[in-house]
């Protein structure tokens, strides 16, 4: 609802010039760099911004000469960072079972939180989890600045779904979706019904007919005769008749129970649904597929919460043949019980999943060393095309906004990270950070309102 | 004389036939019953064929579910139930022992395992699980890639019990793990609460007179078909164990060390000739005529601990007719089934002390050494232990139709310098020493000098980049 608000009130601004500034909100950005993360690197590189939404971008571009011009020709210019889960300024407030009705939305106050330290660290956008375990409820996306009415992105982002594979995971899981399943079957029955009612009283009525013209008309004449002639009592039934017909009409499904609402549109397959489920070892996974064994094509993404040491190299076989986004820490993790490393991310990422990376935790110095740490595993072997991904569209897709950030791309929203160097060096700092076309963030005041 | 030698002779002719004729035909005779399940099965398939459809239906969904075969061949195979087999081949179909022996055809498409010069015995069972298998329902919870389960694997045991469920180790893999539920059922019999005791009593006594009035009910019922039924409203909590265990349907496990406390529930299980399986037994040499009387089977420890760190040395125990190593060997002179298990049911870090379920086959040793004879060693941790748990017709044992669960290894299981090679579970390669870091670097097969193999790097870390 609150998504529709805000796509809604996007395209109102959109058609007025109200955020752009200058002229009819056109934006642009002469950059040292421009990093587009879906493919080509332009420099130096122009990104042409309309309303807040990329309209363009290249190396040499035309645009209208009234345009508000941001130049940045020693900086490097990249879609801003996302971070996938965070509880970035909400309260320890945990939730056990299943309380699908539940969003982080409802934990949220923007007006008391602080994105300062996200911004520092060059971060557009963050999902906010419900924090406990089982199935906790929906994860909402917000930007980290920008006009208050636009920092929801997203009030949907996934169902976070948490089992504790330790105890009653799997049986919580498989229940949840039994019941949701269930309650489809409810529905279906109920308009089976429903139908079958339908058709009993319109074949009654076909009946009656038969037999009234057969008995009482010969002529159309004598009918219209009749209805003119009709008494009071039997315009008084014909409305009632109608008042009934009317309401069977309707069909009134009966009531979905609000807690399995959201794994019941996941199963219908309605669109920007998904979930995210959280693995603390390899043998999870074959868990989830043994209780998801009948809801296979269910939009998923995978959160390997066990970092350091873990075993999920023993599953990344599995994870790369089915294409899976999976959300981890950036870390060349243990073997379990042994001092040998491995860089997860780069078998992930070579076994053909979609890898997104996320900080360590909500603290400012995790968030700044964030990107450090996605670089320091190019060290060992991941790609500096993966190592991008990692940090920016990989995120949007675990999130569900794949096609609105990410990448810098025609008609994606301008919500930008400038760096003084390269995004993946540890040693690179961001300059500023840019949402909806407007500059809200600059580590150098002067930068600000330099145009 | 003469005449009495002759007979003589023909007796020794008639044992020896006797003694190889069974095993001789054991063999030669395990393909017929599968042949004959087979002709069974088309039999009552025809009359489905009548529906052509159906049949169809049936056979694209065969044509789905591709058999999956796994094959040893070259092994002396030690089946345990039915003597031993040199240089055999074994076949496991989806899982199950299909055919055991020589000459067996391979299919084309199974997975060959040559263990020439090795030896195959039956996966063992550890009747206390520990942390191999996850807490909860155990094929919903267990971390079937966990260290415990591979050190298990290379230890051979391939059933674990963990609660009150029976499942197979199967590494890797979520499906068919249990091959038990619901192995006990707790009885209460204090030694130290009379009144207790009178109670438990006074219900059996209960639940007996029901089922006696239950029998005369159905007699009755034969002239007059009005008779009432016996109330059975209080047949609820210990009284429905108690049926259970009156109508044999439930065994009771129950822990009792010292020889009073065994006699206890000798007296119990004679009176009502329930089952009972006494866990502990400390002193059960003491009683064992008794404990084999009243036909009690035991799981016991061979070299329990002296003490405990709750009430430091045990006095009563460390008494000379307290707990002693020949406490198998007497059982079993006795006639006691036993299942043996270490004093640390589980997988733990001073198991490398030996008294852990990594060292499972050597405590099955240890009471050799008090004068338990090999095989016995052999089968209290193999199919006795199945029996006691109530799973001999899955595992335990090779036989056909059974679990394909088997450890290979290079000598005799109890025999201090043994290895397992290889462990196979439901039919799919769960442990290979020269794969796995554990032991891969012990006398590795072959030249003890050969440089390690290609494939060094061990599976439990993954591909090595």
């Amino acid at each position: 609802m609150r998504y529709t608000l805000c796509s809604f009130a996007i395209a109102l601004v959109m058609s007025s010039p109200v955020l752009g500034g200058v002229d009819e909100g056109f934006v642009v950005i002469k950059a040292g760099r421009v990093i587009t993360v879906s493919g080509e690197e332009y420099s130096p590189g122009v990104v042409v911004i309309e309303n807040g939404k990329i309209s363009a971008v290249g190396s040499d571009l035309e645009y209208p000469s009234s345009a508000k011009l941001i130049r940045a020709p020693r900086e490097t210019v990249m879609p801003g960072l996302i971070h996938p889960r965070s509880r970035f300024g909400l309260d320890k407030y945990t939730r056990t079972g299943v309380q699908g009705d539940q969003s982080v939305v409802d934990e949220v106050s923007l007006s008391q939180m602080h994105f300062a330290d996200l911004l520092e660290a060059g971060f557009v956008a963050v999902a906010l989890v419900p924090a406990g375990t089982d199935i906790p409820g929906t994860a909402a996306t917000y930007r980290t600045a920008g006009p208050d009415d636009f920092r929801l992105l997203d009030d949907n982002s996934y169902l976070q779904v948490a089992p504790n594979w330790r105890s009653s995971g799997r049986k919580m899981l498989g229940g949840a979706l039994k019941k949701a399943k269930d309650e489809i079957e409810k529905v279906k029955k109920a308009r089976e019904e429903w139908d079958k009612k339908q058709k009993e009283k319109a074949e009654e009525e076909a009946a009656e007919e038969e037999a009234d013209s057969d008995e009482e008309y010969d002529d159309e004449g004598g009918e219209s005769y009749r209805e003119e002639g009709d008494s009071d009592e039997d315009d008084e039934s014909d409305a009632e008749d109608a008042k009934e017909e009317k309401e069977a009409e309707k069909f009134e499904p009966p009531k979905i129970d609000p807690k399995h609402q959201p794994l019941v549109d996941l199963i219908e397959k309605k669109e920007g649904r998904q979930m995210t489920v959280t693995i603390t070892r390899a043998s999870d996974l074959l868990h989830l597929d043994a209780v998801m064994d009948q809801y296979k094509d269910l939009s998923r993404t995978l959160y390997l919460a066990t970092s350091r040491s873990s075993d999920y190299h023993l599953a990344v076989e599995k994870l790369g043949e089915r294409k899976a986004t999976v959300v981890l820490r950036p870390w060349t993790h243990y073997m379990p019980n042994t001092t040998f490393r491995y860089n997860l991310m780069n078998r992930l990422d070579q076994g053909g999943c979609n890898v997104a990376a996320m900080p360590w935790d909500d603290s400012r110095e995790e968030l700044l060393m964030y990107r450090g740490r996605v670089a320091s595993l190019l060290r060992t072997g991941l790609s500096r095309e993966a190592g991008l991904k990692a940090l920016t569209q990989n995120v949007a897709k675990a999130i569900g906004l794949e096609d609105k950030l990410g990448t810098i791309e025609k008609d994606k929203f301008a919500d930008l990270a400038f760096f003084n160097g390269d995004p993946l060096d540890p040693l690179s700092e961001v300059t500023r950070v840019m949402i909806l076309g407007e500059i809200v963030w600059a580590r150098d005041k002067k930068l600000a309102g330099r145009e | 004389m003469r005449r009495l030698e002759s007979l003589i002779q023909l007796c020794l002719l008639a044992c020896l036939a006797c003694c190889v004729l069974p095993s001789s035909r054991a063999f030669a005779e395990d393909p017929k019953p599968e042949e004959k399940k087979e002709a069974v099965d088309t039999k009552t398939d025809d009359p489905d064929s009548k529906g052509d459809d159906e049949e169809k239906d049936d056979e694209d969904k065969k044509e789905e579910k591709k058999d999956v075969y796994f094959a040893v061949t070259g092994a002396t195979i030690h089946t345990l139930s039915r003597g031993d087999l040199y240089d055999a081949t074994v076949l496991v179909k989806n899982g199950r022992l299909a055919e055991m022996g020589h000459g067996v055809v391979i299919p084309e498409d199974a997975e060959t395992l040559d263990a020439s010069g090795f030896h195959l015995y039956p996966g063992l069972v550890a009747v206390r699980g520990g942390n191999i298998i996850g807490s909860g329902r155990a094929e919903e919870t267990t971390d079937v890639y966990s260290l415990w389960m591979t050190i298990a694997l290379a230890s051979g045991i391939t059933t674990a019990v963990s609660g009150e469920t029976a499942v197979s180790l199967t590494y890797g893999s979520v499906e068919d793990m249990v091959v038990k539920r619901d192995l006990f059922v707790g009885l209460r019999y204090s030694t130290s609460d009379p009144k207790q005791r009178r109670k438990v009593r006074e219900g059996f006594e209960k639940v007996r007179q029901y089922m006696r009035d239950l029998q005369s009910h159905v007699e009755k019922k034969k002239t007059d078909p009005k008779a009432e039924e016996p109330d059975k409203e209080w047949l609820k909590g210990d009284f429905e164990t108690y049926f259970k265990l009156l109508k044999h349907e439930a065994v009771a496990k129950v822990s009792a060390n010292t020889a009073h406390e065994i006699n206890q529930f000798c007296d119990l299980a004679e009176r009502y000739g329930i089952r009972i399986v006494i866990d502990g037994a400390l002193e059960g040499w003491t009683v064992a005529r008794r404990m084999a009387r009243a036909g009690v089977s035991a799981i016991i420890s061979i070299r329990p601990p002296i003490f405990s760190t709750d009430t430091g040395v045990d006095e009563r125990l460390n008494r000379p007719t307290g707990r002693s190593i020949e406490n198998a060997a007497t059982l079993h002179k006795y006639g006691v089934s036993i299942a043996i298990v270490p004093s640390t049911a589980s997988i733990t870090a001073w198991g490398l002390a030996g008294r852990d379920l990594l060292h499972l086959n050597m405590e099955a040793a240890f009471a050799v050494r008090g004068g338990l004879p090999e095989e016995a060693a052999l089968r209290s941790i193999t199919i006795d232990a199945a029996r006691i748990l109530g799973i001999d017709h899955r595992v335990g044992s090779l036989e056909i139709g059974k679990d394909g669960n088997f450890m290979i290894t290079d000598g005799d299981p109890l025999h201090y310098m043994t290895h397992v090679r290889w462990t196979v579970v439901n039919g799919r390669l769960v442990y290979d020493k020269k794969k796995d870091s554990l032991f891969s670097h012990i006398r590795p097969d072959g030249d003890r000098d050969a440089p390690p193999p290609d494939d060094y790097w061990p599976r439990r870390l993954g591909d090595g980049q």
